[in-house]
């Protein structure tokens, strides 16, 4: 990645080392990852106990709904990558257009588990089927808050690219919300093997 | 001044006295399972009959020391120059509707244990009601938060009355209450109202919360005392 050139307040590579926006944003990401952690955890120790219902019940789920979301999830999370780069080389135009692009993938996400989560419940497959499926809506809906937040975060991402990044604030909140989106990427990176493939 | 660390004391009080009621008094730490047939879930109640309203009278006075809490956190968002007095007042009722939700499982569990020898499927059915209440309404302890998160990262002044992170950690702990909603639909496993979502997860970070935020508002009101002995209004 290249050295941010506008941004004077920008660190870069002193030797204090930098930290991607700021420092509470890590306080919420390794806090939000704790709590997923601990449900990931719950998730693997109730499954040992009943590992027939689980395995049968993931039978049903559609692996084809994960992995185009898993490549959704992926691509967006590039799209921040580069978006994040451009903004700090001031190409704002290339910026709007690659944050836009992850918008669409997030909002593409989204379509993918309405259309899965309507196959699930015309199958009868309700959050109270089993205790499998209580973690898979539990699991996945939760996630997908994360996304839906993740997106209105990157809609004024969107707004914010329009004008550079001028100011110190301008870039903590181009770094924290990108740094917030890498997570909820990080998140299904484990959430979809975890409920789709684990054997 | 002095009356503001009364207030913030409120909050380690409640959860002292809160949980000497819930815990030690009612014995409601592991929760009665919801599956537990209605005859031994009424034996419960009369076996403990006073022991539980005993609790449950302990905690409805806990309760009551989270509104001058609740009012000394508005209070110090006030002070937040760039923050709305919609929020202020949205962190106020969103956390007053708290206690009073707070109330009601306290109230229903009293009104259980006082008179345990009538119909078993009545004391489950209260039962029910309880502890459905006491988990299950989430949104309001989440705006209380949010609101509480998004006043103190909108806070642009050189010397902030929160520190940033504070935000950041306010917003994910509404995060943690919204899995409670699922003690509505299962009556066994991490999802039930005995099980780790809905219970140990909540119980665990939302008295956290109060110790953390109770530090903090002494560091608010240290910083309020100060710019008024110096004379600025930063």
């Amino acid at each position: 990645m290249t050295a941010p050139a506008v941004v004077s307040e920008a660190p870069g590579k002193t030797s204090e080392g930098h930290i991607p926006g700021e420092t509470g944003i890590w306080v919420f990401v390794l806090g939000d990852m704790t709590v997923f952690a601990m449900l990931f955890a719950g998730f693997v120790y109730y499954r040992a106990e009943q590992l027939g219902l689980y395995l049968e019940s993931q039978a049903a789920l559609n692996q084809t709904f994960g992995a185009i979301n898993t490549l959704l999830l992926l691509s967006s999370s590039w799209f921040v990558v580069m978006g994040t780069d451009a903004a700090r080389r001031d190409a704002r135009a290339l910026a709007q257009r690659l944050f836009a692009a992850a918008f669409l993938c997030g909002a593409g996400f989204g379509l993918v588990k309405f259309f899965e989560y309507r196959e699930k419940v015309l199958q009868g497959l309700t959050p109270v089927a089993n205790e499998f499926y209580s973690f898979y809506y539990m699991l996945t809906g939760l996630h997908l808050l994360h996304v839906l937040i993740g997106m209105i975060v990157l809609v004024f991402v969107f707004l914010r690219a329009r004008t550079g990044i001028r100011t110190a604030s301008d870039r903590i909140f181009l770094e924290g919300s990108a740094t917030y989106w890498h997570m909820v990427d990080l998140l299904w990176i484990v959430l979809f093997p975890l409920l789709y493939l684990m054997k | 001044m002095n009356g503001q660390r009364w207030c913030a004391l409120g909050g380690p009080a409640f959860v002292l006295l809160f949980s000497i009621g819930f815990i030690f008094c009612a014995g409601f730490m592991p929760a009665p399972p919801p599956t537990m047939p209605a005859d031994e879930l009424a034996a419960m109640y009369r076996d403990n009959s006073v022991m539980i309203r005993v609790g449950c009278a302990l905690m409805m006075f806990s309760a009551g020391l989270l509104l001058p809490w609740l009012s000394l956190i508005s209070a110090q968002m006030s002070r937040i120059k760039s923050c709305s007095p919609a929020l202020v007042n949205t962190q106020l009722t969103a956390g007053t509707s708290v206690v009073a939700f707070l109330m009601l499982p306290i109230l229903l569990w009293a009104v259980t244990a006082f008179r345990p020898e009538r119909d078993p499927a009545l004391t489950q059915l209260f039962n029910d009601l309880a502890w459905i209440c006491l988990l299950t309404p989430v949104s309001i302890a989440v705006l209380q938060v949010v609101a509480l998160g998004v006043a103190i990262l909108g806070d642009r002044a050189a010397q902030p009355v929160f520190p940033r992170w504070a935000g950041y950690y306010n917003l994910w702990t509404g995060f943690i209450f919204v899995p409670g909603v699922a003690a509505m639909f299962a009556r066994t496993g991490p999802f039930a109202w005995n099980g780790l979502l809905p219970y140990w997860i909540p119980f665990a970070f939302f008295g956290a919360w109060f110790l953390v935020m109770y530090v903090l508002l002494l560091g608010a009101i240290r910083q309020q005392e100060q710019q008024a002995a110096s004379g600025t209004t930063a």
